[in-house]
């Protein structure tokens, strides 16, 4: 959808004082790489190398965690086990099939992520807690698989001769050059890392960590998105233990049990989750101090496990603390993203639900609905509480399952598509509790709603290619303007959960509204407003249908569904009682009766609240 | 052989039945896993090896007296790790987290008092038993197989009839609306933790009476296992956690003794993974489904 | 809260962890005062193998302290640097990497296991550090790595003598063999099997079990299920006792015979009465009738309150190795000639018995064996077997 007025052609330009900044943490960060590069010449002592290239092992370890449990919020507790399964097959490869470090670190590191997905497809239906047990368990399962699969392994005997990498003649196996591999694998981590949290890819990550139903409900494959994630997790994981394989020559099933994995959580949990660099500092401080604490080693383990619970009751956001995604970085762009593709023109209707049933167990939430809504058309839904209005919305939007009956945009059926789906096809909606993405900004929240409307792939905002830039370039002039449509664009910059209830609510249908819907569902808009603020409400909703929207509003504020509806379907019980203009409405004696025998006459203020 | 498996299977399913309900009973109420439980069963051990090595008590005194100074630990640690999250309305991740680190703060503090070394074990019975077809099962064994059952029994009279345990399933259905009714929600989850942790303890004396040993890391493994244990026989539900138990200590004992004895472990989580895909709820268990 | 603001402490905070995290190894690392002579222990002083780990400290610290006494070694006093591997082989790793650093170190003490002696190995061979592990018993660590030594008796010695006593001393022919998965274990119970088919007996059982697990009823009805003559334990002591046990509860009586740890006084306290009669050798005996035991456990008792067991001696006597060599050498810096001396050990005057290196670089004891009579190890004169 574009709106009928459209920002200025040309790119806003950056502040000066954001300019600077840039330059200055542009600085910063080659200041930092130079220091570590120069790490090698400054402390000759092999020791404090020795714990330097443990810290880089440890890092992209913690780095691979980051991106599944920190941006991604789903809870794994298991990267222990690809480090492991990296470990191995590096060694196997290179001690038994005699590969070069070169070609058996990307093999383990593929092998790793591979495993990672494979595993993570089923083990991600399950939420939160469960989650981080059945990873844990997986975790245990390699261990045993390590110590027990001797003739692949050699089990408890651990597998000793790893040669270390050798190219053109210069042998990378001593200290100071290895630690050079650990410091190219650690920035090349923190640069994926750092791009997948700026792009569009990290965009969708954060939202599936907020809501994930709310952001397959704009479109985003959540389950392609998280296996992605996890095998971009476990393919770190792989190339950490390639690395700790070859660094160390000999590893045995002892080192990657699953309070490994415990450990590396501890890291991303002190350091910062969500982070990369509270990742990288979190992996510093867990093989620093241990070291440190190597003289007062009795009381090493006590220390940790305070400073677990320590991190957990009072620091949970992690040392480096929560960094939002910074100042925006596209410039703008005029150009339009292409919306959901209109297959079907003409003057069928857009929206049909035929004979639809619901049931929740023994409980009929609908019964034999049918109704259609025509383009262009405000249809409103409305019933006393418990007649099914949400249940409705659910069921449209692929949340809830329909037992009976079909539904169809245009010419698409919908029975059966994914959420997601839905949402591609065309439909987006709001809730009745505000579903905002806790995390993000008024403008981060209306630009995920772009997601599925981006054509350029994820690889390719990964790399920013020109393409990719100019795209989010687009998605940021039409996220503008979308928030002055509702009217938010001065409070672009702030976190969505710290607006008032009014402008949160706006800001949900700004972010449906980006995903270019030719439906738009919206559920109790008008919950908790005042008169007034129900009038720009009724004006925002007459202002959508202009742009091309067919809406489907369910509300109770009798004052807003009156004035804006065109058509209104009254339920009770989950059954349809009464169709027709709102003045039919009105009247019709079965609809009175319904509401408890409050006569709905008036739409006067006040009378609404009586209904 | 089978009859002997399957009897061992029944002897250690007891044990993780016991543990089980703890992690059951603290889940129904905050669902939250508390990692901490298996440290629970070790404190019960060493207290029961002071109270009987030391100080010369009789094995059911001591087992009385340290379910008390578990249970108060337990309630330490509920205070000191969890209270404070759920105060802040903290994501449960965080809880999971932080009991981890009292379990492993629990472990050094138990290795620094009492060593790291293996220590043995009293046992409360002579040794000696009986034959039952072609296996043979001891006095003590049969002894936890009763105790667990009673303990158990008693729970769940103490869960179903008792004030405290309608208030644990007020608050396990709808937390803030038991808080509106006016039930003492804090006295409550702290009961909650102190029975599930004297339970525990009750669990680690009769683990270390069964194995003859003690040692600081003995808590970590059955913990987990005893999870599972809960997990499978379905969260929140007592006879859940016996049935989940039983099953456990069957499937391990069969699946290592028929099956493979190194892979052993594996099953056990294999298990795991395979109920929370396939059946999060566990047998007994109930779907909590989110609301939209 | 406004963006910049936020990155910018988050920032700041991060620099201030990095510096955290680069304090403690630069402190960590440390400096090395001049002149002093180190002996670095390598041991897991925590972790399930602690006890172990313990016996390094104080064997260790022990004889560091009465060479001091003695003045030192070539005039300098000696220091230990005790380190913990936590038992884990990444962490002796570490350890080493430490060790090898510091110019003032002359030897090395440990690791305990076979996995950490192999990830401390490379690091310590390339720093020429001599390196004498207590406990390690398998022979292919020294092979290869000239300065690498044992100071327990290895495989290649003891492996046959459990089966050859079963068959001389008890006349078994069917041989159950119960093995603790780890490197010890799998080499021990190699050398146990092929002895035994060599010599004409059957191994009718051998089962393994993983380090930790703790229930083994299941793998004693399976080994009682093929009606062996004896039991062999090549396991840890905790286990060990809990397989005797278990297995005298199944109403498995046949004789059982045990190497490794369970000669410790704590299999007999694990396992109770089911202890009763078991077999087994040992190179360290406190309760043996010998003067230089009976010297040894005096010491021990004398410094702190409780007899020696077998790695307190082992250490003791690898400190005192190290030190030998180095006063035969005249100096602490040609680490290849110390290494050189070392291997050329003959009839070393141990804390309780001579020590030698053989051929191949291996130590050669005296070994005795033992029973459990009322609850304790005491020596055992087999009546027909012999060595």
């Amino acid at each position: 959808m574009t709106p009928a007025r459209r920002s200025s052609g040309a790119p806003a330009a950056p502040s000066p004082v954001s300019g600077s900044r840039r330059v200055t943490s542009r600085l910063l960060v080659a200041g930092a790489v130079l220091a570590a590069a120069g790490a090698p010449l400054l402390a000759s002592d092999q020791y404090v190398l020795h714990v330097l290239i443990m810290w880089g092992i440890y890092g992209v370890l913690t780095l691979g965690l980051n991106v599944i449990n920190g941006f991604t919020g789903q809870l794994s507790l298991g990267q222990g086990a690809f480090y492991g399964i990296g470990a191995y097959c590096a060694a196997i490869l290179t001690v038994t099939a005699g590969w070069a470090f070169w070609v058996a670190t990307p093999a383990a590191t593929a092998l790793a992520a591979l495993v990672g997905m494979l595993v993570s497809l089923p083990v991600l239906r399950v939420r939160g807690i469960y989650l981080g047990m059945a990873t844990f368990g997986f975790a245990e399962i390699v261990h045993v698989v390590l110590r027990s699969w001797e003739r692949l392994t050699k089990g408890v005997l651990g597998i000793a001769g790893i040669l270390p990498p050798i190219a053109l003649g210069i042998d990378f196996g001593t200290q100071d050059r290895f630690y050079f591999l650990v410091l190219a694998a650690v920035l090349l981590s923190v640069l994926l890392s750092h791009r997948i949290y700026q792009s569009s890819v990290g965009h969708a990550l954060l939202a599936i960590r907020d809501d994930e139903l709310a952001a397959s409900l704009l479109g985003i494959n959540t389950t392609a998105y998280k296996v992605a994630a996890f095998g971009v997790a476990a393919g770190l994981a792989g190339l950490a233990g390639s690395l700790f394989a070859h660094y160390l020559t000999y590893i045995s099933p002892e080192n990657f049990t699953s309070v490994e994995s415990i450990l590396i959580v501890t890291m991303l949990i002190v350091g910062g989750r969500g982070n990369t660099l509270g990742a990288v500092v979190g992996a510093g401080l867990l093989v620093a101090l241990p070291e440190f604490l190597r003289v007062v080693n009795v009381y090493r383990l006590l220390i940790y496990g305070l400073l677990l619970v320590g991190a957990a009751v009072f620091r949970p956001d992690g040392l480096v603390g929560q960094v939002g995604r910074g100042r925006r970085r596209a410039r703008p762009v005029a150009g339009t993203l292409p919306g959901p593709a209109e297959t079907d023109a003409g003057t069928a209707p857009l929206l049909r639900v035929e004979d639809l049933r619901v049931r929740f167990g023994g409980l009929v939430a609908l019964d034999d609905v049918s109704f259609s809504v025509a383009r262009g058309e405000v249809y409103g839904i409305i019933g006393p509480n418990g007649a099914g209005k949400t249940t409705l919305f659910n069921a449209i939007t692929g949340v809830a399952p329909v037992g009976r009956g079909r539904l169809r945009l245009g010419d698409r059926d919908l029975v059966g598509l994914a959420p997601y789906r839905r949402a591609r096809a065309g439909i987006a909606r709001t809730f009745q509790n505000i579903r905002a993405f806790a995390g993000m900004r008024a403008w981060e929240t209306v630009e995920v709603g772009f997601h599925a409307r981006l054509r350029r792939g994820g690889l390719a905002h990964l790399f920013a290619t020109p393409g990719a830039r100019a795209e989010a370039g687009a998605v940021r002039s039409q996220a503008d303007a979308l928030l002055r449509f509702v009217g938010l664009e001065d409070v672009a910059d702030q976190l969505a959960r710290n607006l008032p209830y009014g402008h949160q609510r706006r800001l949900e249908i700004a972010r449906a509204l980006a995903t270019g819907p030719r439906l738009l569902l919206l559920d109790e808009p008008a919950a908790g407003m005042n008169e007034s603020e129900c009038e720009e409400l009724i004006g925002l909703i007459r202002r959508v249908r202009d742009q091309g929207v067919t809406i489907l509003l369910v509300e109770h504020h009798m004052q807003v569904v009156m004035a804006v509806c065109d058509r209104i379907l009254v339920l009770n019980f989950g059954r349809p009682i009464a169709e027709g203009t709102p003045a039919a409405i009105r009247d019709d004696p079965s609809v009175n009766a319904a509401y408890l025998g409050t006569e709905i006459r008036d739409t006067a203020p006040g009378a609404a609240e009586r209904a | 052989m089978l009859l002997q498996h399957a009897i061992n299977g029944l002897v250690l399913g007891s044990v993780y039945a016991l543990i089980a309900v703890g992690f059951s009973l603290v889940f129904s109420v905050l669902e939250i896993i508390n990692f901490s439980h298996g440290a629970m069963l070790m404190l019960g051990a060493y207290f029961g090896l002071v109270l009987i090595g030391t100080l010369g008590w009789g094995f059911l005194p001591a087992v009385a007296a340290s379910a008390l100074l578990v249970a108060a630990a337990g309630a330490i640690v509920e205070r000191a790790t969890v209270a404070p999250l759920r105060r802040r309305e903290s994501p449960r991740v965080l809880a999971l987290i932080s009991t981890i680190g009292a379990s492993i703060t629990l472990e050094a503090a138990a290795q620094l008092v009492w060593g790291a070394q293996v220590r043995g074990y009293p046992s409360p019975l002579p040794a000696g038993g009986f034959a039952v077809g072609s296996a043979r099962v001891t006095y003590l064994e049969c002894t936890i197989m009763a105790i667990a059952a009673l303990l158990m029994g008693g729970l769940g009279l103490f869960v179903r009839h008792s004030r405290t345990g309608r208030a644990i399933r007020a608050i396990a259905q709808n937390l803030p609306a038991a808080r509106l009714m006016g039930i003492d929600v804090e006295r409550t989850i702290v009961t909650v933790f102190a029975v599930g942790s004297a339970i525990g303890a009750v669990a680690g004396m009769l683990t270390g009476a069964y194995f003859s040993f003690a040692q600081p890391s003995m808590g970590f493994l059955p913990g987990i296992k005893g999870f599972v244990a809960a997990v499978l026989g379905g969260m929140g539900s007592v006879v859940g956690a016996g049935l989940g138990g039983l099953l456990l200590g069957l499937v391990e004992s069969l699946g290592g003794g028929l099956l493979s004895f190194e892979y052993k472990d594996a099953i056990v989580f294999g298990v795991l993974i395979l109920i929370l895909i396939v059946r999060p709820s566990g047998i007994l268990g109930y779907d909590t489904g989110e609301k939209v | 809260m406004r963006g910049p603001g936020m990155a910018r402490r988050a920032v700041v905070r991060a620099v201030l962890g990095i510096a955290v995290a680069l304090g403690c190894v630069l402190g960590a690392a440390g400096g090395a005062a001049a002149q002093e002579l180190v002996i670095g222990v390598i041991a897991p002083l925590t972790g399930s193998k602690a006890e172990q780990g313990m016996q390094f400290k104080e064997g260790a610290e022990l004889a560091v302290a009465d060479l001091n006494k003695a003045g030192g070694v070539l005039g300098r006093q000696v220091r230990l640097e005790l380190l913990d591997d936590e038992g884990q082989p990444k962490n002796a790793a570490a350890a080493a990497q430490k060790l090898a650093a510091n110019r003032n170190v002359i030897g090395v003490i440990g690791p305990s296991s076979t996995a950490s002696v192999r990830a401390a190995l490379p690091i310590l061979e390339r720093a020429k550090l001599v390196t004498i592990s207590p406990s390690a018993s398998t022979a292919s660590l020294v092979t290869d790595h000239k300065f690498m030594y044992l100071m327990s008796p290895a495989i290649p010695f003891y492996g046959p003598l459990v089966p050859k006593f079963a068959q001389m001393e008890l006349g078994a022919k069917r041989i159950a063999i119960v093995k603790v998965k780890d490197d010890w274990g799998l080499g021990v119970s190699k050398a146990t099997g092929d002895y035994a088919r060599a010599n004409g007996m059957t191994v009718v059982a051998e089962v393994e079990y993983a380090q930790g697990d703790r229930d083994f009823k299941s793998h004693m009805t399976a080994v009682k299920a093929q009606n062996p003559d004896v039991i062999i334990l090549n396991t840890h002591y905790t286990e060990g006792a809990i397989l005797t046990k278990q297995a005298r509860e199944l109403g498995l009586m046949v004789p059982i015979v045990a190497q490794g740890t369970n000669v410790y006084p704590q299999y007999a306290e694990i396992a109770g009465a089911t202890a009763e009669g078991a077999l087994g050798w040992v190179d360290f005996l406190a309760t043996l009738d010998d003067p230089g035991v009976k010297r040894a456990v005096a010491k021990f008792q004398a410094a702190y309150g409780k007899p020696p067991l077998n790695y307190h001696v082992t250490s003791y006597d690898g400190v005192m190795v190290i030190a030998d060599a180095i006063r035969k050498v005249g100096n602490a810096e040609d680490r290849d000639a110390i290494a050189r001396t070392v291997s050329q050990l003959k009839d070393f005057p141990g804390l309780v018995g001579k020590i030698s290196y053989d051929a191949e670089r291996l130590p050669v004891r005296d070994l005795f064996w033992t029973t459990v009579k009322g609850g304790k190890w005491v020596l055992y004169q087999p009546t027909k077997f012999k060595m």
